[in-house]
């Protein structure tokens, strides 16, 4: 009988299977009460809305007390939030919520802010030209380079950190890369996109967070007159340029057009009244217009285009009375 | 006599007489009359003499010097850089300046209004060139882009340092100190390193470097003032300001879209767009670290500051308004603004208007590189439009 009840036991237990826990994963990650903070890695002096999330209905009946710093914010007394403004960088600034219930217990919720700047210079690599003193802007398909530079009340800090780009949502560099902090990446279709960035200490923790909204133009042609003694006038030419001597030299500038496309185009005509002028001169933005016989209004073009990389081009045209 | 004979010999006459007609209506002259046909009492016409110019000299002053105007027209050719030349502070400033495209450097004596050339050394398509204060040396740029080359030139023969020095880096920005040293940046793949000049010990020393190659620098009066850079502006790209002091940089609570800014050792003048859409100006304080508004919109690249009122800034401002396109349409030449000039208190937050240039010289001046010399006595700009070189006599003290 014994040995029967021990095969019965040993049966019984090559049987068993293994049984997963039946776990809802909120009940472990979602605490029942927490403090969100909008935005979550704020730059210095930036407002920040701090709530109170009860997701479970714990704090039913309790009052809200908002503490920064060891100070109650007057202002957000029993409100689910209260806007805090950001310290200096490099600061950290603890936030606490005091709930106090009916029953006279308290409980108190804690978290930080720790100002810092996270900046994200964005360098099109699309052409504008030496005398405008601005930055020039992303055009579809052109390449641009972001560097991200986080610093604090010190200074610059050390980038020796993991750096996770994303473009329109779309992971950059195949994932996160320490030490990473400039990123080149060509500019999408569409009017904008997204950029956004993650910065991390090597051991995980995360420092800052940062999306920004770019804008994607097309290419635009303007037109000035060129002095062959003096260089280039500054103002673009709107109106009709009055030829009053003999010639005038006209210079076209694709602004934002890819560089790669204005250093070696596949395209670049200059045409004249629609008919194709033969411009022999080494500049080929650049054309000399001559007074040859009567007077009068003419119209001149310029095109410039990529038909092999970049798919890209810009045109324009001026009146010019002779 | 036959008469064809007769028929040909009248027509023959008819058309000797018509002949005769015709020349004298269109060759005729009329002789001498003595009649007089109208008198005007212009007194005796029938002098001949040529009334020479006596006053012409051999430096004809090209700067009416003599007009109770303040506001006077330097240059009628475009220029590329000048400055203020003092020899001592008792001494009558002279005004040199860089021609456009040449890079011939000239003096105005602004007391005479005589003009004389400094430098006939050609520096083909010059385009950009500072000179120290002391009127020795000269840094010039001629081309663009990476074909663009960079020489500092010695003006005196009598003078130290090297006759010439060339700068191969590609030097995308400088500028002459006050203690007439060269300030200036060298874009590199990743960064822009700012360096300094000595012209007379010909010694080169980095000042400091930016982790970006896009940069704008508002240079400070010598190497150790404080200088601010901020990423070229553009109304569609966010920018911020560093300044770099003592070899150090260090992010001031300053950024936005469309930003460019000026400013001294203890404020910042910055213009950007704000969240309500509006181009809108402000002014840091770097002591208290307080940002307060300015009382007008401006364009910073227009402003200079009272060299002796800490709270005083001069600006060019112009009738049409500012939008969200600024200051990208200015840069690009689509927008010319036809300035007045402005006080403002950066402590009352007041402005007070000082000049109508259009209504004094007549001409829509888009005014640029404004500098305030040392005494505020001076205000130099130069025409957008068309390059010339003015002074406006602001006699602040």
């Amino acid at each position: 009988m014994k040995k029967l009840f021990i095969f019965i036991f040993l049966l019984a237990g090559l049987g068993v299977n293994e049984a997963l826990a039946q776990l809802n994963p909120t009940d472990i990650t979602a605490p029942e009460l927490a403090i969100d903070l909008s935005p979550e890695y704020p730059k210095p002096g930036e407002e920040v809305t701090a709530t109170l999330n009860d997701y479970s209905g714990g704090a039913f009946g309790s009052t809200v007390t908002w503490v920064l710093d060891g100070q109650v914010i007057e202002a957000a007394n029993n409100q689910r939030q209260a806007i805090i403004t950001a310290g200096e960088a490099g600061s950290i600034q603890k936030i606490q919520v005091v709930l106090t219930k009916p029953q006279g217990l308290k409980k108190v919720l804690e978290t930080s802010l720790r100002p810092i700047y996270l900046d994200i210079v964005i360098e099109p690599q699309t052409r504008v030209p030496n005398f405008y003193l601005g930055r020039s802007l992303p055009s579809i398909g052109s390449m641009v380079n972001a560097t991200a530079l986080l610093s604090d009340q010190s200074g610059f800090r050390n980038p020796d950190l993991v750096y996770t780009w994303s473009l329109n949502q779309q992971v950059l560099e195949n994932g996160p890369i320490r030490g990473r902090n400039q990123v080149s990446f060509e500019t999408p279709r569409g009017s904008d996109m997204v950029l956004s960035l993650q910065v991390t200490e090597p051991g995980g923790a995360v420092l800052a967070k940062r999306s920004i909204l770019l804008p994607s133009v097309y290419p635009k042609m303007d037109f000035y007159e060129v002095n062959s003694l003096f260089g280039i006038n500054k103002k673009i030419i709107s109106a009709p340029l009055i030829i009053s001597g003999n010639s005038a030299v006209v210079h076209a500038e694709p602004y934002y057009l890819d560089s790669r496309i204005y250093n070696n185009p596949a395209i670049h005509d200059w045409k004249i009244n629609g008919i194709k002028s033969g411009n022999t001169g080494s500049n080929p933005y650049e054309v000399t217009l001559q007074r040859t016989g009567l007077g009068g209004l003419s119209s001149i073009q310029f095109q410039v285009r990529d038909t092999k990389q970049v798919l890209q081009g810009a045109d324009g045209s001026i009146q010019v009375n002779f | 006599m036959k008469r064809p004979i007769f028929i040909i010999v009248g027509i023959i006459l008819v058309l000797i007489l018509v002949a005769i007609w015709v020349y004298v209506l269109f060759f005729g002259t009329p002789k001498n009359s003595p009649d007089i046909f109208n008198n005007f009492s212009f007194g005796d016409t029938t002098d001949t003499t040529l009334v020479g110019d006596e006053t012409s000299t051999t430096s004809e002053p090209v700067v009416d010097v003599t007009s109770p105007n303040r506001l006077r027209q330097l240059t009628t050719k475009p220029v590329i850089g000048f400055t203020e030349v003092r020899a001592d502070a008792s001494s009558t400033p002279l005004v040199y300046y860089i021609e456009a495209g040449t890079g011939h450097v000239f003096s105005i004596d602004t007391t005479t209004g005589e003009e004389v050339r400094v430098s006939a050394t050609t520096f083909p398509a010059s385009t950009k060139g500072s000179i120290t204060p002391d009127g020795q040396f000269v840094m010039m740029q001629s081309g663009g882009g990476l074909g663009s080359e960079v020489t500092i030139n010695r003006l005196a023969s009598s003078s130290a340092g090297a006759a010439s020095h060339n700068i191969p880096d590609r030097v995308t920005a400088f500028t002459a100190t006050v203690d007439n040293t060269f300030l200036y940046a060298v874009q590199t793949p990743e960064s822009t390193v700012v360096m300094q000049y000595h012209p007379l010990s010909q010694n080169t020393e980095v000042l400091f470097t930016v982790p970006f190659r896009e940069a704008t620098i508002a240079w400070g009066d010598t190497a150790i003032d404080p200088h601010l850079i901020y990423p070229k502006a553009s109304a569609k790209l966010e920018g911020f300001v560093l300044e770099a002091s003592a070899g150090q940089v260090k992010r001031l609570p300053v950024d936005g879209y469309g930003l460019s800014a000026a400013g001294t050792a203890g404020s910042v003048l910055f213009s950007k767009q704000t969240d309500d859409g509006n181009y809108r100006s402000f002014v840091y304080n770097s002591g208290n670290r307080q940002t307060v508004a300015s009382p007008l919109p401006v364009l910073p690249e227009k402003c200079d500051f009272s060299r002796t009122l800490s709270n005083t800034i001069i600006c060019a401002i112009g009738t049409t308004p500012y939008d969200l396109a600024t200051p990208d349409t200015w840069y690009r030449g689509e927008v010319s603004y036809t300035d007045s000039f402005w006080t403002l208190d950066t402590v009352s937050q007041g402005a007070t208007f000082v000049l109508d240039t259009l209504a004094v010289s007549g001409q829509e001046l888009d005014i640029t590189e404004l500098r305030i010399n040392g005494e505020d006595e001076d205000l130099y700009f130069i025409n957008k439009n068309n390059q010339t070189l003015w002074l406006y006599e602001w006699h602040q003290l």
